[in-house]
């Protein structure tokens, strides 16, 4: 049972916490900075799936799968290279990321009428969006490492 | 009850060796981290590490996994959500110890 008697003084708190944090920032990996943009690639091309016919959507979907594949292999590797894995996303985190585009394909959904050039727009939107997030997901998460 | 005696609260002796308290900073920030990496960012040995390990893992606080790759074993390591939960509360727990000290003076430094 814990007493206070085992209780640190503020100084020896304080140089506690200086060790925790100098270990922190020695364990800190951020997701690599070609990871979210390629995940952008990938849902651009998943969202441009709208706007294609039939014919093309064949290849585009085994562009798709290869895409992810090989990203998770390069990333795999990645892990296994350097040791860390770095800390995946929240669900909370994830529900940030993936609302965004559900909102955007439901657009595109409603604005299809309007001709293929909407999924373009919605394409890059997609993209750049992924992309950004995870710019400022890196930095947040490196500012507090 | 005050705030920061609740924080007080989550003091945790097992994490709070110091050798313990950096394994457990050093996993927070991720999913989890190989053994030698860990030994080697720590600047311990192995046997040094494995009994802390040990020591984390018999409280439910770090799990290892082992995995096979170019035929070597390697052994992983990761907080747990117990453990996450807390080494977060120990470290308010130490950051209200180091603000008590000018929160309130009847303590003495």
């Amino acid at each position: 049972m814990e007493t206070d008697e085992s209780r640190p003084s503020p100084a020896e708190a304080a140089a506690a916490l200086a060790a925790a944090q100098q270990a922190r920032a020695a364990g800190y990996t951020p997701i690599p900075g070609w990871f979210f943009p390629v995940v952008g690639a990938l849902v651009a091309v998943a969202f441009g799936l709208q706007a294609l016919h039939e014919l093309a959507v064949l290849p585009v979907v085994a562009v798709l799968v290869a895409g992810y594949v090989l990203t998770e292999r390069v990333y795999n590797r990645r892990v296994a290279r350097t040791g860390v894995e770095p800390r995946q996303l929240t669900l909370r985190q994830q529900l940030v990321l993936v609302t965004p585009l559900l909102a955007l394909w439901i657009a595109g959904e409603l604005l299809d009428s309007r001709g293929a050039w909407i999924w373009l727009v919605v394409c890059a939107l997609a993209a750049c969006w992924t992309a950004g997030y995870g710019l400022v997901h890196n930095r947040r998460a490196r500012a507090s490492a | 009850m005050k705030v920061r005696d609740r924080a007080e609260d989550g003091f945790d002796a097992t994490i709070h060796a110091p050798n313990r308290l950096r394994i457990c900073a050093l996993l927070e920030p991720a999913e989890q981290v190989e053994f030698g990496q860990v030994r080697e960012r720590l600047g311990v040995s192995d046997s040094v590490l494995s009994k802390h390990v040990s020591v984390l893992m018999e409280a439910g606080y770090v799990e290892q996994t082992k995995a096979v790759r170019d035929t070597r074993q390697r052994v992983w390591l990761s907080l747990t959500k117990k453990g996450r939960t807390a080494y977060h509360a120990h470290v308010a727990a130490l950051r209200a110890i180091v603000g008590s000290v000018n929160i309130d003076p009847s303590i003495p430094p």
